[in-house]
This record gives C-alpha cells, sequence and structure tokens, in this order.
C-alpha cells in the first residue's frame, strides 16, 4: 500500500458516522483547492468557497459555472464501478463566458467516494495552446491575496535592487562625508587667520605695513586663495549629494510602499515613469541610456502604485536585457481622440523569440537564473493594465530589441471602479 | 590647480573615478596631506574616463594609480592591470565600496595593488595609504637609482682595472708603489733601467 492510498483508506474509514459528527461542510470551506461535490448523476451538488469562486469566474451565474467546471469531464461514468476507474486526474482547458482561456482545470476525482471532485485552475502554458497563453494567475483569488502577491512581488523587485541601491547611495554619502572632513580643515584655517588679524590688530608696536606683510604671509601659507575658490564649490557638492541620497530614499519608498486605501485617482503618468526610471536607473548603474518622448498628456485615472510597479518591472527587464551599449526609449502619446494613451517602451537588446513572446505573461515563467527572478512581475503587470481596462503588448525580434506597449484608457469605467 | 611651492619632491596621483565629485573630494583630502606623513606635496591628476587616464599614463610618469572597482565602460581591475603594462613601478590603490573576496584577490595577484580603502573612506586613512604608497614608491625609485649608480660604477672601475692591467704587461711593476716606513716614494734605480 502506498503511503497515498493508505490516506485515502484512512479517510474513507472515517466517512462512517464520525464524519457526521463534525461539520464536513465548514472543513470544505476552508480548503485553498475548489471542490465540487457531485450527485449520482454527475451534477454538481455543493462546492466550496474557491470553487464558487471559480465559477463565478467561467459563467455570470454560479450554477451554471459549476457545471462548467465539471462538465468536459471524461471522469464520470454514471453507473460504472468505481473500482473501474479508481483514482482519476484529468486535464482540460477551461474558458470563461466570453470564450477568453482562463486557464487548465485540474480535475482529480477520488474512487469509491460519492462524487468529491476537486478542481483547480493553473494558467495555460505555451505547450497547452500557444495563442491563448495570457492568463493571469490571480484571477480567483481573493482582493487581499492578490494584495499581498503583488507585495511580495515588488518587494523582490526591491531586493534585487538593493545591491544597486547601496551603490548609488554609498557614493554620495562617501564625498559628502569627505567634503565634511575638508570643510573642518578650511574652517580652522580661515580661524585661525582671524585670530591671526586680532592680534596684528591690537599690536600698535609694529607699523601698518609690516603688520599687513605678515598676514599676507600666513594667508599664503594656509592657502587662503584655494579654500576660497574650492569653498563654494565644496558646499555646493555636498548639498547636491545629501539632495541625491534624498531622492533615492524618496524613490524607494514611494515604490515599496503598500496602501491598500490607496485607489484610483487622476494621476500625471509621466510623473510615475520618472519615479520609476530614476530607482532604474540607479540600478543600471549608468551602463544603460534611457531617453524618453513624452508627449503632453491629460492626467489619467489609474492606481499610481500599480502603474509603477508595470514600469518597474517593464524597466527592469529591459536593462536586464541590453549589453554594455544599452539604450531605453519611453514613448507617450494620446489616442483615440483623447480618450486613450499609450506607453512604449522599447529597448535595444537580446529580444525574445516566438515562444518567450508566447508565455512571458505567465506567472512564474521567467528566464532570469534561479533566484534571480520570481516569474511574476510580467504577470502582475497584465494583471494590473487589465485591471485598468487597458492592453499590453510585446513585440520582439531576437538580437534587435524588445518593445512593450500599453494603452491604458483615460477616465475608468464607473462598474469598474467599484469592483476595484 | 595651484602648484605649490613647498619643499621636497612633487607627487603625482591619478585618480580615477567614474563620479566626479569623488575625484574633487579625493583630490581635497589628498591636497591637505599633513607634512610630517609626507615630505613633498601631491598634485592630483582627476580622470572619469578609464580611456583618458590611459591616455594620461602613456604621456607622463607617476608615482601612484587610485582607482574605483565598479565603473560602466571598463571595470577596475581591468584598467588596473593595463596601467601594469604603462607603468609597472606605479603604486596601485583600490577604492571600493563593493569588494567581494575574489575581486580583492585578482586585483592582489594580478594587478599587485598595494591597499584597498573601502568607501566612504576614512580621511585620515586614505592620507596615511597614500602618503606610505609614496614613500614606498620614492623607495623604489631610490634604490634603483642606487642599483643603476652601483652598476655604473663597477664598470668603471672595471675599466680602471683593464687599464691598469695594460699598463703593468707594458712595464711590469708600474703599478705597484713603495714607500718607506714615513710614506716617501721610494725610487729604485732598477726602475729606470731602461732609460
Amino acid at each position: 500500500m502506498t503511503a497515498r492510498e493508505e490516506a485515502l483508506a484512512g479517510a474513507q474509514s472515517m466517512s462512517g458516522d464520525r464524519v457526521d459528527s463534525f461539520d464536513a461542510e465548514a472543513v470544505l470551506e476552508t480548503l485553498p483547492v475548489s471542490v465540487v461535490v457531485l450527485d449520482a448523476h454527475g451534477a454538481p451538488c455543493q462546492a466550496n468557497a474557491p470553487a464558487r469562486r471559480l465559477a463565478s469566474v467561467v459563467h455570470s451565474d454560479i450554477n451554471q459555472g459549476l457545471k462548467n467546471l465539471v462538465a468536459n469531464s471524461p471522469l464520470f461514468i454514471p453507473g460504472e464501478s468505481d473500482i473501474e476507474h479508481k483514482d482519476c486526474e484529468d486535464r482540460y482547458e477551461c474558458h470563461a463566458e466570453d470564450g477568453r482561456a482562463l486557464g487548465v482545470i485540474r480535475q482529480w476525482r477520488v474512487a469509491g467516494a460519492a462524487g468529491n471532485t476537486s478542481c483547480t485552475l493553473r494558467p495555460i502554458r505555451a505547450e497547452d495552446k500557444a495563442e491563448s497563453a495570457q492568463a493571469s494567475a490571480l484571477d480567483g483569488k481573493s482582493t487581499s491575496e492578490r494584495q499581498s502577491m503583488i507585495h511580495a512581488e515588488k518587494l523582490a523587485t526591491v531586493g534585487q535592487l538593493a545591491a544597486g541601491m547601496a551603490h548609488e547611495i554609498n557614493n554620495p554619502i562617501c564625498y559628502v562625508q569627505s567634503n565634511l572632513g575638508t570643510l573642518g580643515d578650511y574652517l580652522n584655517k580661515l580661524f585661525g587667520l582671524i585670530e591671526l588679524s586680532e592680534q596684528l590688530l591690537r599690536d600698535s608696536s609694529v607699523d601698518a605695513g609690516e603688520r599687513l606683510q605678515s598676514f599676507e604671509q600666513r594667508k599664503q601659507a594656509d592657502d587662503y586663495q584655494l579654500i576660497a575658490e574650492d569653498l563654494p564649490a565644496l558646499l555646493e557638492e555636498s548639498r547636491e549629494g545629501v539632495e541625491r541620497i534624498r531622492q533615492i530614499v524618496q524613490n524607494l519608498r514611494d515604490f515599496s510602499r503598500m496602501d491598500p486605501s490607496e485607489n484610483f485617482r487622476l494621476f500625471d503618468i509621466h510623473r510615475a515613469i520618472e519615479t520609476t526610471l530614476e530607482i532604474v536607473r540607479s540600478l543600471s548603474g549608468g551602463r544603460v541610456r534611457f531617453a524618453t518622448y513624452f508627449q503632453s498628456l491629460p492626467l489619467v485615472e489609474c492606481n499610481p502604485t500599480e502603474l509603477n510597479q508595470v514600469f518597474m518591472n517593464i524597466l527592469v527587464n529591459a536593462s536586464h536585457a541590453v549589453d554594455v551599449d544599452g539604450a531605453v526609449e519611453i514613448h507617450t502619446s494620446v489616442l483615440d481622440g483623447g480618450n486613450s494613451i499609450s506607453i512604449r517602451i522599447s529597448d535595444n537588446g537580446s529580444g525574445m523569440d516566438e515562444a518567450t513572446q508566447a508565455r512571458i505573461f505567465e506567472p512564474f515563467f521567467t528566464t532570469k537564473e534561479v533566484g534571480k527572478g520570481t516569474g511574476l512581475g510580467l504577470s502582475i503587470s497584465y494583471g494590473i493594465i487589465n485591471k485598468h481596462g487597458g492592453r499590453i503588448g510585446v513585440e520582439s525580434q531576437v538580437g534587435q530589441g524588445t518593445t512593450f506597449t500599453i494603452t491604458l484608457p483615460v477616465r475608468q469605467e464607473q462598474s469598474r471602479l467599484e469592483s476595484s | 590647480m595651484i602648484e605649490e611651492s613647498k619643499s621636497g619632491h612633487t607627487f603625482h596621483i591619478l585618480v580615477l573615478d567614474d563620479e566626479d565629485p569623488i575625484v574633487r573630494a579625493m583630490t581635497r583630502v589628498l591636497r591637505r596631506m599633513p607634512e610630517e606623513w609626507l615630505d613633498g606635496n601631491c598634485q592630483v591628476h582627476g580622470y572619469q574616463d578609464p580611456d583618458e587616464a590611459l591616455a594620461s599614463l602613456r604621456d607622463r610618469s607617476y608615482d601612484l594609480i587610485i582607482s574605483d572597482l565598479r565603473m560602466p565602460r571598463m571595470d577596475g581591475i581591468s584598467f588596473l592591470r593595463q596601467t601594469l603594462a604603462i607603468q609597472p613601478d606605479a603604486m596601485r590603490i583600490v577604492i571600493s565600496g563593493q569588494a567581494d573576496l575574489p575581486t580583492v584577490m585578482s586585483a592582489v595577484n594580478e594587478t599587485q595593488v598595494f591597499r584597498f580603502i573601502d568607501k566612504p573612506w576614512n580621511d585620515t586613512e586614505l592620507q596615511m595609504g597614500v602618503a606610505q604608497a609614496l614613500r614606498n614608491s620614492l623607495l623604489q625609485r631610490e634604490n634603483r637609482r642606487l642599483a643603476d649608480l652601483v652598476r655604473e660604477q663597477r664598470s668603471m672601475i672595471s675599466r680602471h682595472e683593464e687599464a691598469l692591467r695594460e699598463l703593468e704587461a707594458e712595464s711590469p711593476g708600474i703599478t705597484q708603489v713603495k714607500r718607506d716606513a714615513s710614506g716617501a716614494i721610494l725610487l729604485d734605480d732598477s726602475d729606470f733601467d731602461e732609460d
């Protein structure tokens, strides 16, 4: 007996009177997987919360949705002996009402049970069907799950940025600190000169010409001329250094903030792009040239924090894709008579073949080394743009570069605002 | 930069960092080097571009090269490797904010780095490190000068000896001078036999 059979046997042995003694329905409700219980004819008669959520995505009528979930199943053949088809598993593609591919349903049925069928949804992979590969892992997740997933991904990005960030903050600290030391040295010399001039002023035994001469000598010895010339530059550079540190910290804070209360508001898209660009610039350490070509845009009704994350994901990927002489361009323009805007981010990097392009919006798909990327960035971006009622697309050619195009409506539909 | 007219040697130092404010801050620190640590003054030549720095290295002799490790166009190690080919005698110091062990090892083994200084640096530590490097370079130069001198003098001595031997062969005894107890030179009649 394998461990699984053992466990199943154990579960079945409990299905006597002991099951009745606790609330089986409550247990089902707490399960993270979708469970649909079928009656003797193979029709769904009971479903837990994840299953209902899944069904509601499949069809506006939950009952119809549940039927759709298990309908395609060859698993259930009424009347046949349970022994014939023990524990069965089946996978099939699942579509929403509007024909949009949601993912692949993995249906699992335990032999002997009246009809417990567990359904889990996983996103479609390229090998399942290449052209409909844009499923979001976030479908079917609750708002809080979604929020924490997005936040985790965001923090992972920040973690990858940390090394670049440390370098970026370290340099200004370095020269500001050193300049303060130099400033102390300069001040000592200047105070020394003031003391000397005071002494000379009080000393009336020497004539004015001599006093002036000894003062001049001391000035020369203390490099007065040099200090006077250098001091303004020193202060200016140090001030600029502190400003740079402040800016970096501010950007990082803007980016990593998780503000669930933040909602759709009118926002300047260019400002969102600039903020994110600052962070990515520091990550790439000057290796990549970034150029922005901004047309004047209307304020866009959006969630700025979420959009920042989308720009971040695309820009970080772009800066990873380019080589030493990398260039990334960002174009914005107004479309559709001012009703929507488009943002185009192109790089001259390594590009992607078609198989990769088909999968980039898939969750957990990554071409980076293990530990370098979560594989969630673009799938979350896809979800965010979707939520905004916009579209995100990619064009790429191996060795030529990649262009991401995002279009966003300027105003949100009222229903979308309410549902978010 | 004002050419300082203090006593002693003028040391030429090349500083390379991709950020201008860093180069300038370092220049300030080296310019106010305490006199008791270094007999001489430092002339700092700052560069942000590794290629310009290399061009300058082909142009004039430096006592010390200070370089950052992480730069966008050329990494510090390969820069230092090239300086080793151009000016093998110059001392090398690395200033870096994030040096991991493999980098440090390759810097020391491949480019003979004299010292690693952390970013942000401590001004005193930087001045001491630089002063020590410059004293070392001065000693090395002095050593080489003395060794050259010795070689030159040796060859002069051997030329003298050669001349003496030739004389001796021509007229045996001519290189020997006999003196009495008071130091006066004794001239024997036999020395003038041939005349």
